[in-house]
């Protein structure tokens, strides 16, 4: 560690350093829409909608033909492999039409987790075979950023020092290679939310995972300046018996952030994990408002939270395309006033936005 | 890693938060007078002083001597153990003094520095055995903080991994004995200037250490907002045949603190290590101008560079003492200025820092 070798040019910096800029633009977030083929068959399920290409295709096109005033509340969209060669109604591929929007383009690279031997059902991520390679080309196809997704979990004996460690090496890897090829690196070490742990206990393995995250990526030379972080939100698990407000889960999450994440990474995007789409938005806003000094943008990375009413409303039938295209402005819209601390509860939330989203275990 | 066992309770952690606030309070630093018997000696060898214990109370009585001017200027006082039961000629305890000008009282608590074997002249730091029993003794005696001081080297084989683990842990090690008995740890671990390396090398090496301190810190359960961190500043070596401007370390040092240190460290306060008086005020105005966003509190922690002047104008006779204070109380001004952003005054070299402009030497 004594000598440095060069990593990136200063042009290559300052490439990825405005492209994380641009996908946290104040008022801004990310759409999490690269749900992998099986995870998209559980969403059409819930609305009796066939699990083909020609529908996942349709049901995307409707997500990015919303009105262009949604870019000015999402900075970047996250897509699968599939959906990244797949084009509109007009033709047009859909990379371009997001560009179009002045919205950037990411994909998700990671393979999906996979077990580690002699431990209680944790796991690391795969996806670093040839991913130098696979990110070239996704350059050339017109991404500007990648997606990670590491998985720990809460249990009584979990997670272990070897599941923090496996993972935070291997999204320094991801990232290191992301980097080298123009792409900004999300790094997702998502702790998952099942269990009946309190919300002292989530902040606690929060803070030791991002503690050890940025070690890694200290250790494998990532420019943190071109990355951003889509961690949990710090909440009590799932299934505990005592229930804590969004200014709690608030205070929680920013206290462990502030003592894990260094102030260079440019934007913190949550994950939404489970919570309702009226949750989410709740309690980014409360996140925006915490009396901390907060040196990152602190927005949104959602899937499911940004979807869930627009699935209900389009139902898989044509018809319905303006009011679930209506439905995903409203939701973005909500957001990007929480990415400001802006959003109050209404109190005329819909019962589909106040709708648990929480799957166990849940896996792309 | 999966439970927390309780460290610290609410009202320990808002003891030590609270203190650390105090000591830097916005244009407040520190005063490091903790120069152990064998460091002094070469100071008042400098200018014709014998080492004798009187000798030693006489000089420091000269520095807390000072007037009311310097409770608006310093925060803190750390003592060498002797100093701490020394008394003024009126038989006043020093400790006492300083605590009537609502100054904190701290103290250096290492036991030097000891050659590690296998490394090219590394060293770590010893004083770890009966810490405990001696924090809480000085908790007794008037100190409310600690100050322990590890030390790297620059070369071409160092800083080596060895140097950067076993440093790290021990300075973690130390804080966390010293938090259990509400004492705030201030974490020096400085990187010897000594050398012809760039200002590049100086960052890079400075960014591994201090990301090595922070995981040890977290690994030893320290509480961050309860501890203080005193690093070097971003400088190439003594003999680096490039010279660089006050902004260019600022920018340096700004982006290494700003890719390591979590925003919840209540305050970095800067060593001086061998910068003249004026190059250390000047550096740390131009940190305090620099246009990076900055999550913590950056100040001083002076030695030589709040005393040289003082010791000069002493020069072990009584009837200079009145002026050797004014000395001294002028530094405290100047770099309680400085801590602020807003000072002005200096040599021709140095003059006019707060007003240059910081574009082109952007460091990505």
């Amino acid at each position: 560690m004594t000598h440095q070798f060069p990593s990136l040019s200063p042009e290559q910096k300052k490439e990825l350093s405005d492209i994380a800029q641009r996908m946290v633009a104040p008022g801004k977030g990310i759409l999490a829409a690269d749900e992998s083929t099986g995870t998209m068959g559980k969403r059409f399920e819930k609305i009796k909608v066939e699990n083909n290409e020609e529908n996942r295709r349709s049901f995307r096109e409707l997500l990015f033909s919303t009105d262009p005033s949604i870019s000015n509340c999402v900075g970047g969209i996250i897509l699968f492999h599939e959906t990244l060669y797949q084009k509109s109604d007009s033709g047009k591929l859909f990379p371009q039409v997001i560009k179009d929007k002045g919205i950037v383009v990411g994909i998700k690279v990671d393979k999906g987790t996979a077990g580690l031997n002699g431990t209680d059902g944790e796991t690391t991520t795969q996806g670093l075979d040839g991913l130098s390679e696979r990110c070239a080309q996704y350059k050339k196809d017109g991404c500007d950023f990648a997606k990670w997704r590491c998985v720990l979990k809460i249990s009584d004996s979990c997670p272990t020092s070897l599941a923090i460690a496996e993972n935070a090496n291997v999204l320094a890897r991801y990232a290191s290679i992301c980097q080298q090829n123009g792409l900004v690196p999300i790094v997702e070490p998502e702790v998952l939310p099942d269990g009946n742990h309190d919300l002292l206990r989530c902040q606690y393995v929060t803070e030791k995972v991002l503690a050890a995250v940025y070690k890694a990526l200290s250790d494998h030379h990532v420019y943190l300046e071109g990355t951003l972080l889509k961690p949990n939100m710090v909440t009590a698990g799932q299934s505990c018996a005592k229930k804590f407000t969004p200014q709690e889960v608030a205070m929680a999450t920013v206290t462990a952030l502030r003592r894990t994440v260094p102030a260079s990474v440019p934007g913190i995007c949550f994950l939404s994990g489970g919570q309702s789409e009226e949750d989410a938005s709740l309690n980014l806003s409360a996140i925006n408002q915490v009396p901390l000094n907060r040196p990152w943008k602190l927005t949104f990375s959602y899937g499911r939270a940004l979807q869930a009413s627009t699935l209900a409303a389009w139902q898989g039938k044509a018809a319905n395309k303006a009011a679930a295209q209506e439905a995903l402005c409203c939701r973005a819209k909500i957001n990007g006033l929480a990415a400001k601390g802006e959003y109050k509860a209404s109190g005329s939330a819909d019962q589909a936005s106040k709708q648990s989203l929480f799957t166990a275990s849940y896996v792309y | 890693m999966t439970h927390q066992s309780p460290t610290l309770s609410e009202a320990q952690k808002r003891e030590l938060h609270e203190t650390a606030l105090r000591i830097v309070t916005p244009g407040k630093g520190i005063l490091a007078a903790d120069e152990s018997v064998g460091s002094i000696a070469k100071r008042l060898a400098q200018v014709g002083v014998e080492n004798t214990e009187e000798n030693r109370r006489q000089y420091r009585q000269i520095l807390f001597s000072a007037d009311d001017r310097v409770s608006g200027c310093i925060g803190g006082i750390i003592f060498f153990h002797e100093t701490l039961y020394q008394h003024s000629d009126a038989g006043i305890p020093f400790v006492k003094m300083i605590k009537d000008r609502g100054i904190l009282v701290g103290i250096k608590v290492d036991k030097g520095v000891v050659p590690m074997a296998g490394t090219f002249g590394e060293t770590t730091t010893q004083g770890l055995d009966g810490l405990s029993e001696r924090c809480a003794q000085y908790k007794k005696d008037g100190a409310v903080f600690a100050k322990w001081r590890c030390v790297l080297k620059v070369s071409d084989t160092n800083p080596s991994k060895l140097a950067i683990a076993e440093n790290a842990n021990v300075l973690a090690r130390y804080s966390s004995i010293c938090q259990q008995h509400g004492i705030v740890p201030i974490i020096e671990p400085e990187i010897l200037p000594d050398g012809d390396h760039d200002l590049k090398r100086s960052q890079y090496i400075t960014e591994k250490v201090l990301t090595a301190v922070y995981k040890a810190m977290s690994e030893h359960h320290v509480y961050l907002e309860g501890s203080l961190l005193k690093p070097n500043m971003v400088t190439s070596g003594h003999s680096c045949p490039t010279k660089y401007s006050p902004e260019e370390v600022a920018m340096a040092t700004v982006t290494a603190l700003r890719r390591t240190v979590p925003p919840a460290v209540t305050g970095v306060a800067f060593l001086s290590g061998g910068q003249s008086e004026e190059e250390a005020t000047v550096h740390l105005n131009a940190i305090n101008n620099c246009p990076l966003a900055k999550p913590w509190i950056l100040t001083f922690s002076f030695g030589r560079a709040l005393q040289a002047s003082a010791l000069r104008a002493w020069r072990g006779h009584k009837e200079n003492e009145k002026v050797a204070t004014e000395q001294f109380i002028k530094k405290a001004e100047a770099n309680s200025l400085a801590c602020q952003g807003k000072y002005t005054g200096g040599d021709n070299n140095y003059s006019d820092a707060g007003q240059r402009s910081y574009g082109s030497c952007h460091a990505y």
